[in-house]
């Protein structure tokens, strides 16, 4: 028999139009490096988050140390030795990292903080990772990386026995990491067992003990790591072989529509230059916090660069708003759809014309009948499933809500496209609708910027590549040379 | 079992959000009639709604920046200003002797109202414009507007109460019989109008529902606020010249309050302070039910003060009622 | 870079001294020693407010009904005061009594906005005016003045040349830093102002912390009347009308920024200090009453625009 000291049993989980967890089981063995693994969305974080009940299961058992239990919420997961480290920073920025650390049980004499002892146990237990920053420091003036680190040291201070971690490398460099695996070592030796997400397969061949690989919210395998090649483990979580993902068709490269050059914003990027031609797919990538985003909102007018120049067919324009940048034939798809690229308590109609509101004028006024004529044009061509045109956009599934993303920007005719993430959270099969959708956009001769985590997708959908690392471009390679080692090296370079 | 009465639950409240204002209407009606049968007299009637369409004007203001996820709190202290400064021109301009007023002056003020209640606007809409700001901002900022712009309606007339110098005129006839009443449906017509067919009016509400998104579909937010807020004072300067007209005084006060009366009606009319959603036929539903209930509270004889208490209580219940819809809604879209 | 980030933090204190600075250049003679203790006696009346104002800042909440609140705090004492300010037993009873009104008018305010979960703002706005109402029903519009002799000692009273009113406010100072600083409670109230969610995920709460702060300023506008009332021996629901505004223009003076989890109650105390000397300034300066009300409201925008565009969002 073996000491599991987790057992989650045929975990059910649905959100409205999407199963996110298929009677998922997980087995993890006590003092062990159990690495979960799968595309966005396959389920990997909704898992977690019942695990720490911030989602309560349909059905289904969590058993620990071989007792079935229930957990109510994320406090509850402590007291039973369950520690979550969130993929987001859950930090309260204007305290002092000891503060942050010892939020909710501050040392005190009858009610009197005892300021000293808490401090000095948060920089002892910093010291003992051999963080660089000191317990009295406000967190707000902390690096991205740095207060992940807090986030880490935090958890493990509650010396939890189980620590879930959603990638927590994501934000940090090199050096940072390899101190980061150094420490999870450390803890394993004292007998900690780590649940490991992560989508770099390297850091998982070096450091986990298992694998699980999940995908469409079903447990595909688990594998003792040395069982698995690098590839074996690709093939299950995309589900069939790499090369007939990606549909890209090559198509006529024209003439240059962006260029962009030395673009800056102090602080978040650094003299970048390059050019994007009509018909072309240009791929974005770099690791999460790489400057990608930030480029596209300099270029878009949403944060404005302070310096650089930007000329769109060969005229130098000033794109110091959205609207200007919209004027000057720009659309941005947010990575954020809910939040920031629709409005969800407007139908579908609304939120398509948006975009270009003269298109639907009739003399000086909107003409209610033109805008649902031409909005259900578009609504039909994206191919978006919905029951109709005035359904409300919360109503829709993620990809459908996406198409919805497209034809808003379609709508507005804009000729450069700057895709941030464009598949984030949508399932497989809207995903290759995606991509179709791309490459017929680029066959019309739009131009598209795509920005994505998912270094197969950059891979397989560009033309270019410019690798961004720390607000910098580390290179520009073609489709040829883009191979995910090369990717990959320079994203890290910085 | 639990299910069921869940369902009753949202039903009622959705059918009282929806029909809620009309069904209001007639019960205030029905109970002050009961009680004194003069109520629904077609003059007594009439007498709310030109008494109310001073505050219509303001409320409908008031619409444009709360969808917009905004608020002015300055409009009672705009319309002081505009009322005094209104007496102040059609006294000088009068005829003392005959005790006419001019009619040029009487279109004079419109303008000059008007434009008083557009620069108040503006500088409020510039100032929230550039902090980036909304509701919490414009709250503060109006609120503190309304000090200097109130404290400028004094120093124009040196805190002193100003008298009509006339007895007839076309100024005059602004305050009489119904048309009080018609301005405010032409207002209401016009700024319907530009609400639902204009890209600004399209603008506005997106503004309101999700700034962020608003600004990431190429809108011009601060442009967006901005205007909004000048049509606001620009309908606060109007009530201001017309209210006068229909008093036939001016003083420093007279717009005591309105902020607090358009916000009612905005929020009685079920238009959700959260922003993003709303119309000007729900403001001017909201106006009715305010009308008929503090006209049936007057007749009622409860005294003017305690009025004061119900709008209050009126605001809250309002906006709760509005939470508790939105979430009702919510749990209907999650099904 | 110190320096730079000081300045930047502290603008509207180090604008504030120039106001000031300015205003004593028109009149030297404002800079004297009764003018000082004027100052220092208005200060801690309404600093009182100002301190409440700054906890539920740095909470995250806001109170617009503070100025009502206030005035019939100042309304229902006189008015206790003159049914039972007889004996000992008597004022104190006056005082709790009040005390009790004000604090429950600021609970029903948390529960509304706790419970309803609407903003603050409305529902203060409202309450506002539902005292207000209150407030006129009582009176009938008059103001209500007491004769009552204790409170006049302690209104007028001195010790070491400083007013009683001064160190009942220094010994609530003391209580409101040592809590906020020291305490797990102000430590959780910052907490929750600075990011609810992660409070609240860290198992501190929120909705506890949020429905507190308003009992407090309910609180802290019953003392506040009750040292008005001290100093003024009346009370009206004309004084005090733009105090919940002062009061976060105090907060925001000494540096505690609107966006919350931030500040402390001692920079609170700085700027409630700038602000009644500005004030004492201008009626020094003999304008009329509305020039001196147009200064004061155009200060107030000035200050509180001026810490908006700071902290805007996406900064």
């Amino acid at each position: 028999m073996e000491d599991y000291i987790l057992q989650m049993k045929d975990i059910t989980k649905t959100f409205p139009g999407v199963t996110a967890l298929d009677s998922v089981s997980l087995d993890v063995r006590r003092g062990e490096v159990h690495a979960l693994v799968g595309e966005n969305g396959a389920g990997k974080s909704t898992l977690m988050k019942v695990l720490n009940g911030v989602h309560q299961a349909d059905s289904g058992e969590i058993w620990l140390n071989g007792e079935k239990t229930t957990i109510r919420n994320t406090v509850d997961a402590r007291s039973k030795g369950i520690g979550l480290i969130f993929h987001e920073c859950n930090l309260i920025n204007t305290l002092s990292v000891a503060e942050n650390i010892y939020i909710n049980r501050l040392k005190n004499h009858r009610g009197r903080v005892d300021w000293r002892a808490v401090n000095s146990d948060a920089q002892s237990l910093l010291d003992s990772f051999g963080f660089n920053f000191r317990a009295t420091d406000k967190v707000e003036a902390l690096s991205a990386a740095q207060k992940q680190l807090v986030e880490i040291t935090k958890v493990l201070s509650y010396g939890v026995k189980l620590v879930v971690m959603d990638e927590p490398t994501s934000s940090l460099t090199t050096g940072e990491a390899e101190k980061l695996f150094g420490i999870i070592r450390e803890l394993k030796a004292k007998g900690v067992t780590f649940i490991y997400i992560s989508h770099k397969l390297d850091e998982i061949f070096r450091l986990a003990d298992r694998v699980t690989v999940l995908r469409d919210g079903k447990v595909i395998e688990t594998r003792p790591v040395g069982e698995f090649t690098t590839n074996e483990i690709i093939e299950r979580m995309v589900g069939r072989s790499v090369d007939t993902e990606y549909p890209r068709k090559h198509c006529e490269i024209g003439e240059v529509v962006l260029k962009a050059e030395n673009i800056t914003r102090e602080g978040v990027i650094r003299n970048i230059s390059f050019e994007l031609h009509r018909g072309e797919i240009l791929g974005f990538a770099g690791l999460v916090g790489s400057g990608r985003t930030e480029l596209a909102e300099a270029i878009f007018g949403a944060e404005p660069c302070t310096s650089g120049t930007i000329e769109v067919k060969g005229k130098r324009v000033s794109i110091r708003s959205t609207s200007e940048g919209k004027a000057n034939s720009i659309g941005l798809l947010t990575e954020d759809r809910k939040e920031t690229g629709l409005v969800l308590m407007y139908d579908l109609i609304r939120n398509i014309t948006v975009t270009n509101l003269p298109r639907i004028r009739k003399g000086r006024l909107l003409s209610r009948k033109r805008e649902m004529e031409l909005a259900d044009q578009y609504i039909r061509d994206m191919d978006v499933k919905t029951p109709s045109n005035r359904q409300l956009a919360m109503n829709l599934s993620g990809g459908n809500q996406q198409k919805v993303v497209f034809a808003k920007w379609l709508f507005s005719d804009v000729d450069i496209l700057i895709l941030d993430e464009p598949t984030r959270g949508i399932d497989v099969g809207a995903k290759h609708e995606i991509y179709l959708l791309m490459n017929k956009l680029a066959e019309e001769g739009k131009a598209i910027i795509m920005i994505s985590s998912e270094l197969p997708e950059v891979l397989g959908m560009s033309d270019h590549v410019i690798v961004l690392s720390g607000g910098e471009k580390m290179g520009e390679l073609s489709r040829e040379e883009a191979t995910p080692e090369a990717v990959m090296a320079m994203a890290v370079a910085n | 079992m639990k299910g069921v009465s869940n369902d009753a639950g949202r039903k009622v409240v959705g059918f009282l959000r929806e029909w809620g204002m009309i069904l209001l209407i007639l019960v205030i009606t029905a109970v002050a009639t009961m009680i004194r049968p003069v109520f629904l007299s077609g003059r007594n009637i009439l007498n709310i709604l030109r008494s109310y369409s001073t505050i219509g004007i303001a409320s409908i203001g008031m619409a444009y920046t709360i969808i917009g996820g905004g608020m002015d709190l300055s409009i009672g202290s705009t319309i002081s200003l505009s009322a005094v400064v209104t007496m102040l021109i059609i006294n000088a301009t009068s005829n003392v002797a005959e005790r006419v007023c001019s009619p040029y002056a009487a279109v004079l003020v419109l303008f000059v109202g008007i434009a008083i209640g557009a620069a108040v606007g503006l500088v409020n809409g510039a100032i929230i414009a550039v902090v980036n700001g909304r509701m919490g901002e414009s709250f503060i900022i109006t609120f503190a507007m309304q000090i200097v712009v109130g404290a400028m309606a004094q120093a124009v007339v040196k805190g002193q109460f100003q008298a009509a110098a006339y007895k007839s005129g076309l100024f005059k006839e602004f305050g009489v019989g119904v048309v009080p009443v018609i301005f405010f449906l032409v207002v209401a017509a016009i700024m319907q109008l530009i609400l639902t067919r204009t890209q600004f009016g399209r603008n506005l509400y997106f503004l309101g529902a999700n700034m962020k998104a608003a600004k990431m579909a190429g809108i011009r937010v601060g442009q967006v606020r901005t205007i909004s807020h000048v049509l606001c004072g620009m309908c606060a300067g109007l009530a201001g010249v017309l209210v006068v007209s229909r008093v036939n005084s001016a003083s420093v006060l007279q717009g005591q309050g309105y902020e607090l009366d358009a916000m009612a009606c905005v929020a009685i009319g079920g238009v959700s302070l959260a922003g993003g959603d709303g119309s000007i036929l729900k403001t001017i539903l909201g106006v009715l039910v305010l009308g008929f209930l503090l006209t049936a509270l007057n007749i009622l004889s409860v005294q003017s003060n305690a009025q004061l208490i119900v709008r209050g209580v009126v605001i809250i219940a309002a906006v709760i009622l509005d939470t508790v819809n939105k979430k009702a809604k919510l749990r209907e879209v999650r099904k | 870079m110190r320096v730079r980030t000081f300045i930047k933090e502290r603008m509207v204190l180090l604008l504030f001294l120039a106001f000031i600075f300015i205003m004593i250049l028109f009149k030297p003679s404002f800079v004297s020693l009764t003018n000082i203790k004027n100052v220092l006696i208005d200060a801690s009346i309404y600093g009182v407010s100002a301190l409440a104002m700054t906890i539920a800042i740095i909470t995250g909440a806001f109170d617009l009904s503070l100025s009502s609140n206030f005035a019939w705090a100042q309304i229902f004492f006189c008015f206790m005061l003159n049914a039972w300010g007889s004996s000992g037993l008597g004022i104190l009873g006056a005082f709790l009594a009040m005390l009790c009104t004000t604090t429950l008018i600021g609970v029903i305010n948390g529960l509304v906005i706790v419970l309803g979960k609407i903003p603050a703002f409305i529902a203060t706005l409202g309450m506002s005016t539902i005292v207000k109402g209150f407030c006129l029903v009582f009176t009938s519009g008059d103001m209500i003045a007491t004769s009552n002799t204790f409170v006049e000692r302690m209104g007028k009273g001195t010790f070491l040349g400083i007013s009683y009113l001064t160190y009942i406010f220094a010994a609530i100072v003391v209580v409101a830093w040592y809590v906020m600083k020291n305490t797990t409670y102000g430590r959780s109230l910052y907490a929750t102002g600075g990011n609810a969610t992660a409070a609240a995920l860290a198992g501190i709460n929120v909705r506890l912390c949020q429905f507190s702060t308003f009992a407090i300023l309910g609180l802290a506008a019953g003392i506040s009347g009750a040292m008005f009332v001290c100093q003024m021996r009346a009370g009206s629901v004309l004084y005090g009308t733009d105090l919940a505004l002062t009061c976060v223009a105090a907060t925001v003076v000494g540096g505690t920024p609107l966006t919350g989890g931030k500040g402390s109650v001692l920079r609170t105390v700085l700027g409630v200090l700038l602000i009644y000397v500005l004030y004492k300034g201008l009626a020094f300066l003999g304008l009329q009453g509305y020039y001196n009300t147009m200064i004061r409201g155009l200060v107030l925008l000035v200050v509180v625009s001026f810490d908006a565009f700071m902290t805007r969002k996406g900064r």
